[in-house]
């Protein structure tokens, strides 16, 4: 079965260990072979790190890269935003071989180096390609027919090495797919591609709740979706703390259960919500586990 | 005459680590970065030694620093400036008047200014601000910020110390162990020869100086 390292970034072991619960029991009962990846940093964040420090921000990502290259392993991210910083850089570095060299000179000064032997890959392409949709829908014991769900795919899965539509597309469609493979119904609600906020909450909190947060909540409950699904746990405090924030802005109350692809993927298998730690869940997650019957 | 590239070859000798590094901008106008206790010493070896002139000195406010600029003609149209940091939470600097009376009223003008005190200054009075004015009023100092935006620097706080924007505090360790996670990964935050790694990067990227990072406090500068 397919080895790879974890990057578990820092939200979800510091924040959400009921996404990093999930993940450990999907894979073990998949049989895929996770490896630590010790001494990881920060990958860091791709929004403001980037902007502010963009060298500092390609040389830690890169040594986290060089950590994962030692292993001789892939690097599996569970985060968008992981995955846009380790996926960007290692691309960079890979195809400019100046900037690896300025890179590699400053990780000279800790004794590593990254040669670029290795990819980066979100959880959706390990589950979807390196594992199959098909064989997944092996190990659906308890099919969540009855459950709405509303897609978010959160920005960052949509980066690319390649500038064409198909390879742009195809993480957010394998997201899809995966959801698919639980038996939910994925609801339409019209703006699943728009942002949910979470940057802009970095410079104006009100703009992202009212203008992104606000907008995305409205339509997925005029689409009657029982629960948002994403695969970013930045998108994902977005969702469950915004819902409560957003009630000093505006009328409406929203309470839509939020949860990672991970969590959605566990309950298909069977896995008990107990172990998983869904009672951790900001929003209560109850009503989708009467609507399936757990 | 003594050529620039010869001065500055003597400064280098006389000063050694003080004199950190120079370059030449364009024709005539040479800059060198030196530390801010032997700036004075300094100026004071180039006026006696050779056949220099001082100009002025400027004062730059960066938020986190004052910049001061030593502009010292040094013969044939040529003109050095020595560019020295002084940390506004210190805001002082060797006065250079005692030896050079013609620093007396651009230090007095940089004091009222921007508030860096000249130690040693023969004759400190106000300059240029009105006598009733309050003390501690100095029109162009900028108020103590970096270029970390305000939200953002907890994160970059805990980024740098810790090399991870979060902790695994406690109660959140506890209920990893009721889940049977281990209670913490093994990353930055608990592996301290990595987090030295980290610590290299920082500073090797010069990123610790640009957001204005206290080693010893562990935490930026500013609020």
């Amino acid at each position: 079965m397919p080895e790879y390292v974890a990057f578990w970034g820092c939200y979800i072991p510091a924040r959400m260990p009921n996404i990093e619960a999930a993940s450990r029991k999907v894979f073990e009962v998949l049989g895929v072979s996770i490896e630590e990846l010790e001494g990881a940093s920060c990958c860091p964040e791709p929004v403001i790190s980037k902007l502010v420090a963009r060298k500092l921000w390609t040389a830690l990502a890169a040594r986290n890269i060089a950590l994962a290259e030692a292993k001789g392993k892939d690097i599996m991210t569970l985060c968008n935003g992981c995955y846009e910083t380790l996926f960007e850089v290692n691309h960079m570095l890979k195809e400019d071989a100046e900037l690896r060299n300025e890179v590699n000179q400053v990780l000279s000064g800790i004794g590593k180096k990254v040669e670029g032997k290795i990819e980066v890959k979100h959880v959706v392409e390990v589950l979807g390609e390196d594992i199959g949709i098909e064989k997944l829908k092996e190990y659906v014991k308890r099919p969540l027919r009855s459950l709405n769900v509303a897609v978010h795919y959160g920005c960052h899965l949509f980066r690319s090495a390649k500038p064409d539509d198909e390879d742009v597309w195809k993480k957010p469609r394998l997201l899809e797919e995966l959801i698919r493979v639980t038996e939910a119904n994925l609801v339409e609600y019209g703006v699943e591609r728009l942002c949910c906020g979470y940057p802009a909450r970095q410079a104006n909190v009100e703009f992202s709740l009212k203008n992104r947060l606000h907008v995305k909540l409205k339509n997925m409950r005029e689409s009657n979706a029982d629960c948002i699904v994403l695969a970013c746990p930045a998108c994902y405090i977005q969702f469950e703390l915004g819902q409560t924030e957003l009630r000093r802005y505006v009328k409406e109350t929203f309470r839509i259960p939020v949860l990672h692809i991970m969590e959605l993927l566990a309950l298909s298998f069977g896995i008990s919500p107990d172990e998983i730690g869904i009672k951790l869940h900001r929003i209560p997650v109850k009503n989708v586990l009467e609507k399936v019957k757990i | 005459m003594i050529s620039v590239e010869e001065i500055i070859s003597k400064l280098k000798e006389q000063f050694g680590d003080k004199f950190i590094r120079y370059y030449k901008k364009r024709d005539k106008r040479y800059f060198a970065n030196v530390e801010k206790d032997a700036v004075k010493s300094m100026v004071k070896f180039l006026i006696d030694n050779f056949d220099a002139r001082f100009i002025t000195i400027s004062c730059v406010d960066n938020g986190t620093d004052f910049e001061m600029v030593y502009h010292i003609d040094v013969g044939g149209g040529n003109v050095l400036s020595l560019r020295t940091i002084v940390k506004k939470e210190e805001s002082s600097i060797d006065s250079i008047a005692e030896f050079l009376p013609a620093a007396q009223w651009i230090e007095r003008e940089i004091s009222d200014l921007f508030g860096v005190k000249f130690e040693g200054h023969p004759d400190p009075r106000r300059l240029l601000l009105p006598f009733e004015l309050p003390e501690g009023v100095h029109p162009l100092r900028k108020p103590m910020e970096g270029v970390i935006p305000k939200d953002q620097r907890p994160s970059v706080e805990m980024l740098i110390t810790k090399g991870q924007p979060l902790e695994i505090a406690p109660p959140l360790a506890r209920r990893r162990e009721e889940l049977k996670l281990s209670s913490q990964l093994p990353t930055t935050a608990v592996v301290e020869d990595a987090l030295k790694e980290v610590h290299e990067i920082v500073k090797e990227t010069g990123f610790d100086k640009e957001a204005g990072y206290d080693w010893e406090k562990k935490r930026l500068r500013y609020k």
